[in-house]
Parts: C-alpha cells; structure tokens; sequence
C-alpha cells in the first residue's frame, strides 16, 4: 500500500485551510474551527495538525502572521494566503463536481451542490 | 495525575515533532485540558492523543506528501490529492477504547510520575539562571530537564511572592492586603496542593484572584491582577514599560505596512453598506493615511460594519482615530491603562466626514481582545454602534508587569486609570457584551440584514 494512502494529510489540510478561509488561528482554534465544519466528525490530534500546517507552509499555501496579543505570544497564529485561497477554491469546486456526477448518477438526492 | 500522563504521551512523540513544534502541542493539549474536564471528555482526550501517537508513529513527523503533483496541475492552478474521508466504525472505537484502557494500566503500573520530572512546565522548572531561554522545547533533551527541588516549596515561594505583590502594589492597599491574606490562608489550607503545572497554577491563582476581589466589592470588569505562565524565560530588571521602544514601533511600522495596515477588507455592500474588515490596529505612525484613505472610501454609506471578529487588538491610537470618524464632537474614550500615550478624546470632527450620524455595526468573536475590545466597549457604552456577534476576550491589559520566576509573572494594577464615567467599569475577564448575541459566523449576514432594515 502506498505511503500517500496511510496518510490523513490531504483531508485534513484541506479542512485546515478552510478553517483559516475567513480568520487567522492558532492551533487549538483551528482544530476546534475543524471539529466544528465537520460537525465533530474530525479532530485533529496534535501530530497530525502540526505536520498539516509544516506542510502547508512549506508549501506556501499559510502563512505564519505575527502575534500582536502580548498576553499570547506563545501560540503562532496562521493565515490563509493568497495561493492557499486558490488552490482551496479549486478544491472545493472539485468536490462540487464530483457531488454534481454523484447526482447526475442518482448516487444522491437533491437538487443543488 | 491524568496530566502527567497525558505528559509522558506526549514523551513519545517523535523528537523532531517535539523541537519544532512542542510548546505549541503541548499548548493544544494544555487548551484541551482546560476545556474538557468532564471524565467522558478526558477519555476522548486520551483517545485522542493515543490515536494521533499511534498515527504519527506509522506516518512518522512530517512525512511530506506534496501537496501538488504534476497531474494535479489544470490550468495552471494546484490542486489537492483525492480526498477520502471515511466513516468511523464501531470496532475502531471498541479497538480505541481497550488499547486505551491497557495503555493507561501499563503506565500507572509501570510508571510512577516522580519518574518524569521533565513533563512541560512542571512547577520548580528553572533556576533563575536564564539557561536555555532560546532552545526549542524538549523535554528528553537533558539540558532541559527542569531541576526539582522541592515543587511544594516553589508552589509555596510563588504564592508567597503574588500575595507579597498583592499587598504591597495593588492600587487600593486594603483589598490588596485582604487577597494578599485570603491567598496565603487558601495555600496554608493546601487548597494548592493538586495543582503541579505552571500553567495550571497560573490559571488558579488567576481565578482565585478575579472571585476573591468581585466578592470585595470591585466592579465587574475592572482590572486587579492575574498571573501568567510562560514558556519563554521572562527577562529579569523592572516591568517593561508600557510603551513600546522606539526599535519595537518601527518593527511594528514596518510589519503593518507589509499586511496593508491590517485591514483586511475595504468595500461598499448592496444597499450602500460600507464594510471595513480589520485583523489588527495598526501602527498609527506607520497607517495614520492608510486608515483616513479606507475611512474616506466608505465615507457616503448609509451604513458602516466594521469587522473585528478576531482582531486581538494593537494600537489604541489607531482605534481612536477610526472612532473620530464616528462622532461630530470630540468624545471621550476610556483607556484603562494609567500612563496611556493614546489621547482622551477623538479627534472630531473630521473635516468631510459623512459618517458621523450614520448607523454603525461592529463585529465580535470571543477572540476579539485588548485594543479592539476598548474600541468596542466605548462605542457600546457611547451607545454609538450595535455590536453584533460573540462576547470579546475580556483581556484589558492595563496591569504593571512583575516578574517572579524565570515562567511566572503578574500583570497588577498599581496605579488608578483614569476615572471611568461608564456603568461597567471596564472588560477584564468578563468582555465585551454583544447586543446581538450570534455566532461569530453569523455575525456578518445578522449585521448586514439589521442596517439594510433601518436603510429602508
């Protein structure tokens, strides 16, 4: 089994950008915001949201933002660039289409996506 | 107890984790812990983080998948692998729970927590030498491992110095010398004694503080004290001033500039709603024309949002100066800070400015803190704008600093601000009451509906 199919990582970066989409986060809020968008479905552990955020930075799609809460500097908040933004538009739209297809193959109900 | 072992969980995670991104993780866990105190809660919590051990223990640290691969590429555009999302089954819960359960036996058989003094901000961590202050958190690395002493004694040494402080340096002395000695009575009757952690013992004699002196008689929101942990070493000599230096302001200057004055969205909305969304308050030296240019934009709207949802706040001048937009005389604004450099009053009124009587909304989240909960609460208290959305942090940061431990310190208010005229003497701890109470998602489509009825 490939490597790529063990890891989590694709889902959950993905609902990680979503989180930041409209707010920049520290990492207990963004794993809050995440437990929130799938209605408690995911939460992510703190390895497995720390390697989503490494890789997300690495890849330019968050960036780290300063901290101006002098009471907080210990926690790093992160905000959704601009590349981040496009790339998690794209995806969305991607999973509007495969949701499109499921309904055209009458696979789920409902009229719109 | 369940503490130190959720602290020798987080042992096993793999050392590179640790050292670039520890004291975040342990953070996370901290939050958690903090949150979720029901025994059902701590059971998903330990699940939780057993689950994610074992998951990084077959994924490793970082395993790097791109993000992007050369098919994913349309147009020009990166896209994401497949997403697969499962639904959990019933097994892996039942599988969960008993690997938890034997997990759990083996550590309390096995290991007794006197064993891992080198758990994350154990209480007696330091010698006061600074040592270290830059390395990243390890707690295997030896050069770490706190030195323990005696951590009853250094929990009773820290308790001793806060109601020291209490007693000599809070404003009022007689309230200080009565939580002074209701502190030492509450550690001499070992009401202290389960508590082990820095931050833990920061966070209680903080709440023990804010319960002791509303029930003296202070207002609800006014600022007395509160005790705070951190990770980094707290620098040693007197309490940083309360302005920033003049090398932090250009740092700050220059780092404003690069996010466009923290304004994050400058635009007119259907039904001529001006809509300004900030994430910070600038520098006001470095934004004063940026901010008069996004004032000026919205200036023939009919109504005004302005978005502070998870701005946790900044420079008090620059939230003066959006506020001299609001009024059509100089108004006054309350700042609880004593030797504050920010103005009492705004600068109305400014000359072209359409502004002044038109309706305004501005938007909360229970991140919303520091300088934006000053703009806020004055607005509220003026009752010159609706505040819509969530309760706001509640954190005024009006206190002198005092240091003392190489983690603890204290924020305390030693001299008095200046006199409030409002009905709530402040937002300490108890924040910025919403008059729209919604969600903070919510709060944007609520205040949009709310100024275009009274546009109509």
């Amino acid at each position: 089994m490939p490597k790529q199919k063990l890891s989590p990582l694709p889902a959950a970066a993905f609902q990680i950008m979503m989180s930041l989409a409209d707010q920049d986060l520290h990492g207990y809020e963004i794993m809050r915001r995440v437990e929130e968008q799938t209605d408690g479905r995911t939460r992510l552990g703190p390895g497995t949201l720390y390697s989503s955020i490494q890789t997300l930075l690495e890849a330019g799609f968050i960036a780290e933002v300063s901290n101006d809460n002098a009471s907080d500097e210990r926690r790093r908040y992160y905000r959704l660039t601009a590349s981040g933004r496009k790339a998690s538009r794209e995806e969305a739209e991607r999973l509007a289409g495969v949701v499109r297809l499921a309904r055209s193959k009458k696979l789920l109900k409902g009229e719109y996506v | 107890m369940f503490e130190r072992l959720l602290a020798f969980l987080f042992c096993l995670y793999p050392l590179e984790f640790r050292r670039a991104y520890g004291r975040e993780a342990w953070q996370l866990i901290q939050d958690r812990l903090r949150v979720e105190r029901s025994v059902p809660m701590r059971v998903r919590l330990l699940l939780d983080l057993v689950r994610d051990l074992l998951a990084m223990s077959v994924r490793g640290w970082h395993p790097n998948p791109a993000l992007i691969t050369a098919g994913d590429v349309r147009d020009g555009t990166p896209r994401f692998q497949m997403i697969e999302v499962q639904p959990r089954r019933p097994e892996w819960y039942v599988a969960g729970m008993l690997s938890s359960v034997l997990m759990f036996a083996s550590f309390t058989l096995l290991f007794q927590p006197e064993n891992f003094p080198n758990a994350p901000a154990q209480l007696g961590e330091g010698d006061g030498s600074g040592r270290d202050s830059d390395a990243p958190f390890d707690p295997n690395s030896p050069q770490q491992q706190p030195v323990i002493v005696d951590p009853a004694a250094e929990r009773r040494k820290i308790i001793e110095e806060v109601a020291a402080n209490l007693r000599d340096r809070y404003v009022d002395r007689a309230i200080g010398q009565q939580l002074s000695n209701a502190l030492l009575a509450q550690e001499k009757n070992r009401d202290f004694e389960s508590v082990h952690t820095g931050p833990e013992l920061a966070e209680r004699l903080t709440n023990r503080i804010h319960e002791m002196s509303r029930a003296l008689g202070v207002p609800a929101g006014a600022y007395v004290a509160d005790v705070l942990y951190s990770e980094m070493i707290l620098p040693e000599g007197p309490p940083p001033a309360m302005t920033l230096t003049p090398e932090a302001r250009e740092q700050a200057r220059i780092a404003a500039q690069r996010q466009n004055c923290y304004f994050q969205t400058i635009e007119m909305l259907p039904n001529d709603i001006g809509y300004l969304k900030l994430i910070g308050f600038p520098n006001f030296d470095a934004c004063e024309d940026m901010t008069r240019k996004a004032m000026q934009t919205v200036n023939n709207a009919s109504a005004l949002i302005i978005d502070l949802r998870g701005n946790r706040g900044g420079y008090g001048e620059t939230a003066l100066q959006i506020a001299g937009y609001l009024f059509d005389r100089p108004t006054f604004l309350w700042d609880p800070r004593p030797h504050t450099i920010v103005p009492a009053e705004t600068a109305s009124p400014v000359a072209s400015n359409k502004l002044a009587d038109k309706p305004v909304y501005v938007l909360t989240s229970s991140t919303t803190g520091s300088a934006a909960e000053y703009f806020v609460y004055n607005l509220k208290m003026l009752k010159r704008a609706t505040i819509v959305g969530e309760r706001t942090a509640g954190n005024q940061h009006s206190g002198a600093f005092r240091r003392i431990t190489d983690h603890i310190g204290m924020g305390i208010q030693e001299e008095s601000p200046a006199a409030n005229p409002f009905p709530i003497k402040g937002w300490e701890t108890i924040g910025v009451e919403p008059d729209v109470n919604v969600s903070r998602d919510e709060a944007l489509e609520t205040a949009k509906k709310l100024a275009a009825s009274r546009a109509r």
